[in-house]
């Protein structure tokens, strides 16, 4: 199931599930102090432990790629901008539906990730778990019976565990509660940040909400403590967009419709400008204001008309090509069955 | 920072001189000092006694399995290899604690975890069932439990 192709549970109101494990190998020094040889070598061992599943995955040699490229996968979510830059040998390694990446040399020797589209914690550490064990199998982790799995970050230790659920909270947003949410959120040992990981904005409202504890717990009750707080977050928005839908401001009315036009007509779009009118659209959609656009096709425009992946083979194209592509891109996906 | 006279130790006393006005000085460890005879029994009562009761980690300063120093770790925030978590324990521990409440490991175990090492950690799961069940006046599920525990610590369990 790829994230931004496909359909998940409660998807009107959370894009994605990610689930990650952070393991290091107990026979080579942790990512600083690494050396390249090193590293070659735990990319094929790595590889080498996943033969079992091999001809659903292929190994990407991430150091090997064009900055462009790197950058396409960052915005697929598939890895993160540590598994990038310089020569040094890294690694994903990712399967056919895009739904596991298994990241090599990046803070941790391993991190397996699974990212699904929707509401789908349990479903996701399942998939990670089993991947874990298999290669488990074959590899010696870093383990002490204490503390658990030795990670590069002691933010990291025992489980390994993060998971996270990107979420889209407009009406909390607009009913000025944010603040006081986000804090409660924190209390109960919950990260909160921006679209893009730490220290972004939470752009259109998309915010990203993930467990800070990765020690202490067994991995089952860190995702059910997770599941039970993600789902609290989202009744509180229920019941917000209930009572908005009965009574919407005009100025808010206005706006949601404006958005919709420029999504439809606009020949060119910036990607910040992009992401603020999917999440005002989304919102027109749930207050019933606008009729349905499946999200799932929302929410593949957010990945494909994100920079590199705009650029895709064509690295000449200027800032403003790409914005008239973008615009261009939008309309296809999303109103293509209608006249313009 | 690491003492300028052996090299190998953390640095905790530093030496100021000034001999006929010139000024020398130095970062040195408590071993270095007491052979360098600055450390004298009066200097046990000074505030420099109090930093002997903290972990002293004088003579093994860095890491065996990758040479890191535990001042290394607090400037990078990574920590080197495997060896650093049992070699720095004293100091990760109070670490882990504060970050995540807790620094004892309850998830998984690996899978190629030794077959001592998942008896005791099953026999403690069963053991936190057994406190349960005797809360909930469950006797004869507590006698089960029971006897599962002594099955898997051979029989020596009271």
């Amino acid at each position: 199931m790829t994230w931004y192709k496909e359909q998940g549970p409660k998807s009107d109101m959370i894009i994605s599930t990610r689930v990650r494990i952070a393991r290091n190998l107990a026979d080579f020094p942790f990512a600083a102090k690494l050396s390249e040889e090193d590293a070659e070598k735990i990319i094929n061992l790595v590889w080498e432990a996943l033969k079992p599943i091999a001809n659903d995955f292929s190994l990407i040699k991430i150091h090997k790629l064009s900055p462009v490229k790197q950058q396409a996968l960052i915005e697929k979510h598939l890895i993160s901008p540590d598994l990038t830059g310089g020569n040094f040998p890294r690694a994903a390694i990712i399967n056919r539906d895009e739904s596991v990446s298994i990241m090599v040399n990046e803070e941790d020797h391993i991190r397996i990730q699974c990212l699904y589209p929707g509401f789908q914690p349990d479903e996701a550490w399942n998939m990670a778990s089993k991947i874990d064990d298999l290669l488990g199998e074959t590899l010696n982790y870093a383990f002490h019976e204490k503390f658990g799995f030795l990670t590069s970050c002691p933010t990291n230790t025992g489980t390994g565990l993060r998971v996270s659920a990107m979420v889209h909270l407009p009406a909390i947003a607009v009913s000025g509660r944010m603040t006081g949410l986000l804090s409660q959120a924190v209390k109960s040992g919950m990260t909160v940040r921006g679209l893009y990981g730490e220290g972004t904005d939470a752009q259109g409202n998309f915010y990203q909400i993930s467990n800070q504890i990765t020690l202490g717990y067994a991995e089952e009750e860190l995702i059910e403590r997770f599941n039970k707080i993600v789902s609290a977050v989202c009744e509180v928005e229920n019941s917000l967009r209930k009572q908005l839908a009965a009574d919407v401001p005009a100025k808010l009315t206005d706006r949601i419709f404006r958005s919709y036009g420029n999504m439809r007509h606009a020949f060119m779009m910036s990607g910040k400008e992009l992401i603020n009118l999917v999440s005002d659209v989304r919102t027109g959609i749930y207050l019933g204001i606008l009729k349905k656009i499946p999200f799932e096709k929302l929410n593949s425009l957010m990945v494909l008309t994100m920079p590199a992946n705009i650029t895709g083979n064509n690295s000449s194209l200027t800032a403003e090509q790409r914005d008239i592509k973008r615009a261009k891109l939008v309309k296809e996906l999303i109103f293509h069955d209608e006249q313009l | 920072m690491l003492c300028e006279k052996c090299g190998m130790n953390l640095a905790n006393l530093h030496l100021s001189q000034n001999i006929n006005g010139k000024k020398t000085e130095m970062h040195v460890c408590h071993s270095c000092a007491a052979q360098m005879g600055y450390l004298s029994a009066d200097n046990l009562f000074s505030t420099d006694f109090f930093n002997l009761l903290t972990p002293n980690i004088a003579g093994h300063a860095r890491c065996p399995g990758c040479g890191e120093t535990y001042d290394e770790y607090k400037a990078t925030k990574r920590i080197g290899c495997k060896q650093c978590y049992t070699h720095f324990a004293s100091f990760l521990e109070p670490v882990l604690k504060k970050v995540h409440g807790s620094a004892v490991h309850a998830g998984k175990l690996p899978k190629k975890a030794n077959a001592a090492l998942k008896a005791k950690r099953e026999a403690e799961r069963l053991r936190r069932l057994l406190q349960e069940a005797i809360l909930n006046e469950e006797f004869e599920k507590a006698a089960k439990l029971r006897d599962q525990i002594r099955e898997i610590n051979g029989g020596d369990e009271k």
